[in-house]
Formats: C-alpha cells, structure tokens, sequence
C-alpha cells in the first residue's frame, strides 16, 4: 500500500491537488460568509455562516467532488494505466490509494472552509460567541457527505470511463441543490447529496416586519449523520466494485 | 529445456462466444517465441491471460515454474515485464516520471531508469511530458517500461507498433539479444511475419482462438517450407503461416 501511495504522489506531479482543494474550501466558505453592516447582524455572524455555508456545500460541493472524482481516475481512462498497473499491484492498491488521496483532499477543503470561520469572525467583528463544537460539527457532516459525494462519482468515472457523465450528474445534483433549500425538511431526506443543509443544525426565521433575521440551534441531528455515513459506505462500496471490474 | 510458460487448455469465452479454445503453450526457457495470427485470432487475450489481467474461462497457466494462481500472481508478475497492445502512459508526466511509478511499484532501484533509458534510446527526452510523444516514442516508453528491473520473461504484445524502419530493426535487434544479455525470454507477438522470422527461434501460430502449429522456427521451415513452385525459393514463415490458416478454414468449412 505504501508502494501504492508513493505512485499515486508521482502521477499527482504538477496538479496542485491540494492546493486547489484549499482554494476550493475557502472560497465557498468566503462566499457564505456575509460581510454585516448592522450591529444585529454582528451578533449572529457564525449562525448566518453556517447556515449559508451548508447551502452553499450543497451547491457547489457536487460539482467540486464530481471533478476531483473525474481527475483522479481520468488519467487512468486516458493512458490506460490499468492494464499496465494490474501487473504491478492490486486492484485493491490502486483503489485504496485513490480513495485515500481523495478523502485527504476532501479534509483539506473541510479544513479551508473552519479555517474561514476563524477568519471571518475577526476581519468581521462577529460579536457572537463562536461555538467550537459547532464548527467542528460542520466541518464532520460536510467530510461525511463530501465522501458520499466522492465515491459515488468516483463510481461512475470508473464504470464510464468518461468525464463527461459525472461532471454532468456532479452539475445536475448542484442544481437540484438549490432547489431543496426550498423543499419541507422530510422531502430533503430523499436527497442525500444536498444533506448539508438538514445536517447543518441551525435553522433560520425571517422576519418580515422588522426585517431581521434569527437563527435557531437545533440539537445535532446524529440520526441523519449516521443515514450519511451509511450512504457513503454505500459510494465506498460502488466505487471499489467499479474499480475492481475494471476491464483492462 | 524447461518452459517458462506453459498453459494447459487455456480457453477464454466472452458472453459464451470462445475467442481462445484450448491453447496449450510452452515457451522454451531463453527462447524469443513468436506469437502469429491474423486480426482477432486472440493473441492479446492469451497474453492477457498469462498475465492475468483476464480471468480465463477454463484451463491453467504456468509463469516460471508456478501454477499462477491470486495469492501468487504479483510476485510472478515481479519478474515479468510487459507490454499489451498499446502502452500505458501518463501524458502529463514526463518520461522519467512515468517510470518511477513502474519502479516504485516493482521496487526497483531508480537507478534502473537511467538505464532502461538508454537501452530504447530516451535518454535525450527523458524530461518531456509523454502527451508531446509520437506514436513511436510511447511505444519506446512501454518498452522500458517492461524492461524496469531486468525480468526473466518479457511479454510484448506488437512491439513494433508505430515504430519506423530503424526503430524497427532496433527492436528486433534488442529482443533477439535479450535471451544472451539478461537472460530473459521472450513472448513476442507480431503481424509483420517476415519480421519476425528474422529474431524468432520459436513460433506459435494462432487462428480464431486455436493453436494451429507450436515448436523450433528451424522445424516449421523443415517440415512445412517446401518450395515455392514458380520461385524456387523456400518458403517464408508469412507463406507457410498462410497456407496454415487456409487449411484451416478448408477443415473448417467441410
Ligand atoms: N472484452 C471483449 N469482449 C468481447 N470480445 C472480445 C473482448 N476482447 C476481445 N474480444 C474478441 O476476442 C477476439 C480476439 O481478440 P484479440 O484482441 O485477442 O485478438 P488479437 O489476436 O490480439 O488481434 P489483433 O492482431 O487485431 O490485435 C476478437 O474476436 C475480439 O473481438
Ligand atoms: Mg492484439
């Protein structure tokens, strides 16, 4: 598997994986965190950015996991890597190394997207406390669902050997994310790529007369973060299957 | 002479259809066998087999004295070299690049790249990115590859795929060495039978997945040269191989 690893880091030669996955992280989270001009708003900074920024996941994480997917396995579709590399290591090699080179580049996005919390709180002067748990439960829930994400799309590259499908289906599922922010909490449980948003734990009340916003922490629904995981191991599962009948 | 490989009744059916029927090779130890036969005959399928990168729908093969089976597959594979139909590459690695994958997965010596390098003539453009490669310079590349820590048996699916004249005659003149140099032998697997009757000393003949003919290129000469009537020269392998397949239809077709 070591053997597997260092592979993986020569063909990553000159791709700036992490460095992209960073940029990825921070500039989602940088989107969702609202500059606020008034003081109330100063007092629910964080609820705001995580509210905003578990919409935003759902959005753009799709298509960035779609293509993360289609760049770690396209390189193999285009110079046919497999036939060459299944005389030299497992399939199982190949996929774990794949798999754990996407999920490193998965925690660096999570960890971009804390860091702005950070960040955002002091270039802002959020006056809300910010709750420590909280952030890390966000950044959990978007790695657990990110991984779904990955390895669901990792499957289809694999079995299409294309790029093209899963950045469409990556693109399709962003799209239909926006939607589900608008849909009643039960029906978003139907769509597991966009569970940012039921797992983000802060719900949001306008108000139409004074015009302010309030944020509501609700306990963390640990019930659906299992329901997450169960379907990521669901994607671990396809993707491995894929990779393991992969003509060569 | 020991054989390096040896397969018992390898078959190979896709969706019921057999594309290799029954083929029992046996490759002489230090021997350079020539794989022939037609488009589609299953040259690349058997050696697709022989290195298990296709699972076999019935028999059995033997790589370097070992029934070949899961458990011990890699480590055979770990003295073998190959190339199948075309090379695998990564085009936006260079060539040097391309090959420490190889080398760290076989664990070689880094070393060993500078070597493999120069044995197909790459060493000049050993830092370009292989997407700006010709057709001729992959297949140099796969070649090197294959070379990657001096195996003991060499697989190498049309070889000469791409290359020019030169290239050509390098290639033959670096396979037919093999056996003497490093002790290896090889498999090789061509179209281009006149070729190949210059560096093989052995030759398997394969027609819609049937081994038709195996054994001494000296013997199939012999027994089957003759001469050609109008000519009075004997018989190159492409005659011999043609008259082969004819018959072969003609039993077929009765
Ligand atoms: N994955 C596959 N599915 C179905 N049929 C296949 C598959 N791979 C090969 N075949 C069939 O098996 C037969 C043998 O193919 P193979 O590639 O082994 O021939 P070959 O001797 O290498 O031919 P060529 O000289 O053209 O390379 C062909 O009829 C081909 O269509
Ligand atoms: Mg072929």
């Amino acid at each position: 598997m070591r053997a597997a690893m260092l592979a993986e880091r020569i063909k990553a030669a000159r791709r700036h994986d992490l460095l992209l996955a960073a940029l990825t992280g921070l500039l989602t989270a940088l989107c969702a965190a609202v500059r606020p001009e008034e003081d109330w708003q100063r007092a629910v900074g964080y609820s705001a950015l995580t509210v905003n920024l578990s919409l935003m996941n759902a959005v753009v994480m799709p298509l960035a996991m779609a293509a993360l997917a289609s760049r770690l396995w396209d390189m193999e579709t285009r110079g046919s890597g497999c036939r060459l590399l299944f005389t030299l290591q497992s399939w199982e090699s190949l996929f774990g190394a794949k798999a754990l080179r996407g999920l490193v580049q998965n925690v660096v996005i999570c960890l971009a997207e804390g860091a702005v919390f950070l960040l955002a709180g002091r270039m802002w002067g959020y006056t809300q406390a910010l709750e420590i748990p909280r952030v890390l439960w966000l950044m959990l829930c978007t790695f657990v669902v990110n991984a779904m994400r990955f390895f669901a799309l990792l499957a289809l590259s694999v079995r299409s050997g294309t790029q093209v499908l899963p950045l469409a289906v990556g693109l399709a599922c962003s799209l239909l994310s926006v939607f589900t922010a608008f849909m009643p909490e039960r029906l978003t449980l139907l769509t597991p790529w966009a569970y940012d948003v039921p797992l983000s734990a802060m719900r949001m009340h306008y108000d139409r007369e004074t015009r302010i916003t309030a944020y509501e922490p609700l306990a963390f629904p640990a019930g659906l973060l299992a329901a997450a995981v169960v379907c990521g191991v669901l994607g671990y599962v396809l993707a491995r299957r894929a990779v393991r009948d992969q003509e060569v | 002479m020991d054989n390096i490989i040896e397969t018992e009744n390898l078959t190979k059916r896709y969706g019921g259809v057999p594309v290799v029927r029954s083929v029992s090779l046996a490759v002489p130890q230090g021997s350079v066998y020539g794989f022939i036969g037609p488009n589609g005959a299953g040259k690349s399928t058997t050696m697709k087999m022989l290195l298990g990168l296709v699972k076999q729908s019935g028999g059995s093969v033997r790589l370097l004295g070992r029934e070949m089976n899961a458990e011990n597959r890699l480590a055979l594979l770990r003295q073998t070299g190959s190339l199948i139909e075309s090379p695998s590459s990564y085009g936006h690695l260079t060539a040097r690049e391309n090959l420490r994958i190889v080398a760290q997965l076989k664990g070689v010596e880094e070393t060993e790249i500078e070597r493999v390098l120069r044995v197909v003539h790459l060493d000049q453009e050993k830092a370009r990115r292989v997407k700006a490669f010709s057709l001729g310079m992959r297949q140099r590349l796969g070649i090197a590859q294959a070379l990657l820590g001096r195996p003991r048996l060499l697989i190498l699916d049309e070889p000469t795929n791409g290359l020019d004249p030169e290239g050509i005659r390098e290639m033959r003149d670096l396979i037919r060495s093999l056996p003497q140099t490093a002790g290896a032998t090889v498999l090789v697997s061509s179209h281009l039978l006149s070729e190949m009757e210059l560096f093989v000393d052995y030759v398997g003949i394969i027609d819609h997945g049937r081994l038709l003919w195996q054994g001494p290129l000296a013997r199939l000469q012999a027994e089957r040269g003759g001469e050609v009537v109008v000519t009075r020269r004997s018989k190159t392998l492409e005659e011999i191989f043609l008259d082969l397949i004819h018959e072969q239809g003609e039993e077929a077709a009765e």
